[in-house]
């Protein structure tokens, strides 16, 4: 057979399998998947949305209540206000009132995967009131059999369910004929198995990369999950293109099995193990191996670490040592005031900055193993079609490990613009204490509760097109080697 | 029972349990015994920051005993003896909890924080592997149990030779059982007796609970064996019945869980933390501003018919400290008592939602017994808590009970610091274990006896 006549047996083959009622029940059974999914995503991010409107309200209402008590303060009163009670009090503002909040807004992409948003949340409250051994303390208990099980989200279907589908569509096309007999019939034509199978297993992948992208457009669309793209075209359209590689992959992957000829049976069972290797067995094994490149600290020997700090500063006149140390340094014509040294408000700002030298290397050690982690989980994810697809949707949504990491660092760095915002004006009211009346209760004259730095958050929009444009380039490369393979192996029709 | 021996030699010869045996027996072994060394590091360095933290609380120099509720301690929750076969909840939440003086503290640095995306890719524990690879592997042991014979006519053969097929079916069915049994139940309780064995698991009632937990596994690969040799019974081909048995096993095992979290979440959903956070922030809001404080100081003078806190036979602050902490502790049990109790509803809920999926109803059976539940993290929380209120009472009671005057602060030193004892926690009996495990138990014994049913009229009909 002619080359010229291959469109016309693509053809033949596209419209024998969109008879097949398989082929509908295998598509509606997707859509109806990836819409349960999408509308899933949806409600996550809207969550999500919920969580970050609520921690500016918080914000909002902290500034309103200590204007509020400010200026009633403000007034003579017979009451008596403790600094942790009063906002004029930089130290008591900074420490009991104040809700700063670091922010990991969603993308415009976060309804295609939950990630490790469900385990690592986006919204972080930012204090000085208790004590504190590293950035990551916060996250939101729930219910640990949902963690467990995972949730149903797009990057669910997409990574997991789509291979599973494309295998029901594709995996005992030739094996199954050959197992009929009707091989031999086929064979016996003027035609190479080459063009059959290219014939057969084209028109899969037509009608399973439709199925797929249109699935998920429609989902998308339904659900209303998709923000305003405003920049993110760019990742999306690569998204596309990937996930149309991924289901090339798993077509070609039906092909090489089919060019085994050991028949259905034997071709079904390789293709789920090789799911199950692909998508659940080789993660597993990656993810050993990113624990093996890069070890977690011991959170343990780091509480020990801090409980040793918080021991010796306890201990004798050793904080008061500390103190008198850090105000000589921080604050040298303090020295004319050794009454500071007992003040509690100094005693605290020293013992913290006491407790964040001990701690320094515990703390880089987990953000650096938090950093090295998501490096090595993304240079390893290429090994797998289904992880380096699952990262990049992830990266689209901004559910990664890296982004948190990230974002775990970019919060310790508010923390510390916090400090250095607070601390002179902690130091001058302790040097030079004044309040803003005469019997008024209010002890001090604190009143910049709006020049309060606030969080910058950001959308890692270049890391998302950077890890989609990886995933496209690999499964592209997974999908061309497959096929090579596969085209090397039916040169010839099975004897 | 001759026939049941042919049967095994047949099964024994079969050069697919050799792999799939080999395999499993590999992951199992492999999976199992990074978590026993993984358990036993973990105990280690518990039980050495135990001891140093109590060290310390009794170490500590006199002070004001508010000074030493502010000090406080870490305490830290030590692992099921079979959370080595399946950690169940304990990666999911956390195990160390700083206790000090006004708040509640959350358990922190939950295992899987740390672990990275690639570890919930669903193979992490020996469970995992129990869950999802023990299903695939006895229905590719099974699914040609008659299958296979009636394309090669074979089956004609043995029915021809007056085998009733029951017995027949009876006799296939042991054999298959006793290779998951080899390779599923013996690596099971290998590792689980070297758990056991090896760790301090007083109060666990560790033998039963090992003993249970691998008769629920053994049960859960029974279905799908029955399964398996159900849809043997009925294809036509050896194709139909592994692909048959093969879409079972991804709804079952792969779809299904995923969609039961979903619809548990959106038919039995929990409160969300932030909300209950928010609400404990306004109760303690409203108490702790300087007029509310100035109010209950009045009302405590009122009280004791003084107008000076220097007549007071009590310390005004300690009693009012006192006082303070019985109204957090009301907020907090009100609140987060209602978040705990929405947490365990919705466990329930998922126990009921084993009814789509048996791998479900495992999961919540399986960390029941192996006493990595729910139930169990939450027990410890209300421990830690308690302990915390033990703590601040008597810290309270101290400064209360010993009025200064004129401005002195009340010093404390080591003999207070004795009166706090360590910190213990005894696990909930195996017997609550037990009666937490009444749902998924029965649940997964629908899905038998279901599978079971619907193979006999496939028996009776059986032809070649």
């Amino acid at each position: 057979m002619s080359a010229a006549r291959f469109p016309h047996l693509l053809r033949a083959e596209l419209r024998l399998i969109l008879r097949e009622r398989l082929t509908w029940a295998i598509l509606a059974a997707l859509v109806a998947a990836l819409c349960l999914a999408a509308s899933t995503g949806a409600g996550r991010v809207a969550a999500e949305r919920g969580a970050l409107a609520q921690a500016a309200a918080d914000g909002a209402r902290v500034v309103h209540e200590a204007r509020a008590a400010h200026e009633r303060y403000g007034r003579p009163a017979p009451i008596k206000v403790n600094y942790w009670q009063d906002p004029t009090d930089a130290f008591g503002y900074m420490t009991y009132f104040m809700a700063a909040h670091a922010v990991k807004p969603p993308t415009p992409l976060a309804v295609l995967a939950a990630g490790q948003s469900d385990v690592q949340p986006a919204v972080m409250r930012v204090g000085f009131g208790y004590s504190t051994v590293f950035d990551d303390t916060a996250y939101e208990p729930g219910s640990a059999a949902k963690l467990r099980l995972g949730p149903f989200d797009l990057a669910f279907v997409l990574v997991y369910l789509v291979p599973l589908a494309v295998i029901a569509l594709a995996g005992t096309r030739l094996s199954s004929e050959q197992d009929r007999g009707i091989l031999r019939l086929i064979a016996s034509q003027p035609i190479g198995p080459r063009r059959v199978a290219g014939a057969k297993f084209g028109a899969v992948a037509l009608v399973a990369v439709a199925g797929v992208l249109g699935g998920t457009a429609l989902a998308l669309l339904v659900s209303g999950g998709l923000g305003s793209l405003d920049g993110w075209n760019g990742t999306l359209a690569l998204l596309v293109m990937a996930l149309a590689a991924y289901v090339a992959v798993w077509v070609a992957a039906c092909t090489v099995v089919a060019s085994f000829w050991r028949g259905a049976v034997a071709a079904l069972a390789i293709l789920v193990l090789a799911w199950v290797c692909v998508t659940v067995a080789l993660p597993t094994a990656l993810a050993l191996a990113v624990d093996a490149l890069s070890p977690v600290p011991s959170r343990i020997a780091a509480i020990d670490a801090s409980r040793r700090a918080q021991a010796h500063f306890y201990t004798g006149a050793e904080g008061s040592r500390i103190t008198a140390a850090w105000l000589a340094g921080t604050v040298p014509e303090a020295a004319r005031r050794p009454d500071l040294v007992e003040a509690p408000e100094i005693k605290r700002l020293a013992r913290d900055a006491f407790y964040d030298t001990a701690l320094a290397g515990y703390r880089d050690a987990a953000r650096a193993h938090a950093l090295a982690g998501a490096a090595w989980g993304r240079r390893l994810a290429v090994l797998s079609p289904a992880t380096i697809l699952g990262l990049a949707l992830e990266t689209a949504a901004g559910t990664d490990a890296g982004r948190h990491a990230a974002f775990l660092s970019a919060g310790a760095a508010y923390r510390r613009d916090l400090s250095a915002f607070f601390e002179p004006r902690i130091l001058a009211q302790a040097l030079e204490p004044r309040p803003v009346c005469d019997g008024c209760p209010a002890r001090l004259d604190f009143d910049a509760y709006d020049a309060v730095p606030s969080f910058a958050p950001s959308l890692p929009r270049a890391a998302a097109e950077r890890q989609t444009l990886m995933a496209l380039g690999s499964l592209m490369a997974g999908a061309l080697l497959l096929a090579a393979v596969a085209h090397r192996r039916l040169a010839e029709w099975p004897a | 029972m001759r026939r049941i021996a042919a049967e095994l030699a047949l099964t024994a010869r079969d050069a697919r349990l050799r792999w799939i045996g080999s395999v499993l027996v590999l992951l199992l072994l492999v999976t199992g015994l990074g978590a026993w060394r993984d358990a036993a590091r973990y105990a280690g360095e518990v039980g050495q920051v135990t001891a140093a933290e109590r060290a310390r609380w009794l170490g500590q120099d006199a002070k004001n005993p508010h000074s030493a509720d502010h000090f406080g301690l870490w305490v830290f929750r030590a692992s099921a003896p079979l959370a080595v076969l399946d950690p169940g909840t304990e990666p999911y939440t956390g195990r160390m909890v700083r206790v000090e003086a006004h708040v509640f503290n959350e358990a922190v640095y939950r295992a899987v924080q740390d672990a990275g995306p690639l570890a919930r890719s669903g193979l992490g524990s020996v469970a995992e592997i129990v869950q999802l690879v023990v299903p695939l592997a006895a229905i590719l042991l099974g699914f040609s149990a008659f299958a296979a014979d009636r394309k090669r006519g074979t089956l004609r053969l043995a029915l021809g030779n007056g085998v009733p097929p029951g017995r027949l079916f009876a006799s296939r069915f042991t054999a298959l059982f006793i290779a998951l049994l080899a390779v599923v139940g013996a690596p099971l309780l290998g590792i689980g007796g070297l758990a056991v064995v090896s760790q301090e698991g007083a109060g666990w009632q560790a033998v039963p609970r090992l003993f249970a937990w691998v008769a629920a596994q053994l049960a859960y690969a029974t279905a799908f064996l029955l399964l398996a040799m159900l849809v043997s019974l009925v294809a036509r081909t050896a194709r139909g019945a592994l692909a048959a048995a093969l879409a079972a096993w991804v709804v079952l095992c792969v779809a299904a869980p995923r969609l039961a979290s979903a619809g548990v979440d959106a038919f039995a959903p929990a409160l969300a933390y932030r909300d209950v956070r928010a609400r404990i922030d306004a109760g303690f809001r409203a108490h702790r501003t300087a007029e509310a404080n100035d109010v209950r100081a009045r009302e405590v003078l009122a009280r004791y018919g003084v107008s000076d806190a220097d007549e007071l036979p009590v310390d005004l602050r300690g009693l009012m400290m006192s006082e303070n902490e019985s109204h957090n502790f009301a907020v907090y049990d009100r609140e987060l008592g209602a978040f705990f109790d929405s947490l365990a509803a919705q466990e329930r809920a998922f126990a009921w939602a084993g009814l789509l999926s048996p791998r479900v109803a495992l999961q919540s059976l399986s960390q029941t017994l192996a006493g990595t539940d729910f139930a169990q993290h939450a027990h410890f929380v209300w421990a830690v808590e308690s302990y915390r209120r033990g703590i601040s009472e008597r810290m309270n009671a101290e400064i209360r009970d010993h009025p200064q005057r004129g401005g002195a602060v009340l010093v404390a030193g080591p003999d207070l610091w004795r009166e706090i004892p360590p910190f213990v926690l005894q696990p909930l009996p195996f017997a609550r274990a037990l009666a937490d495990a009444r749902v998924p138990a029965l649940v997964l014994a629908l899905w038998l006896g279901l599978l079971a049913a619907l193979c006999i009229p496939g028996i009776r009909r059986l032809r070649p």
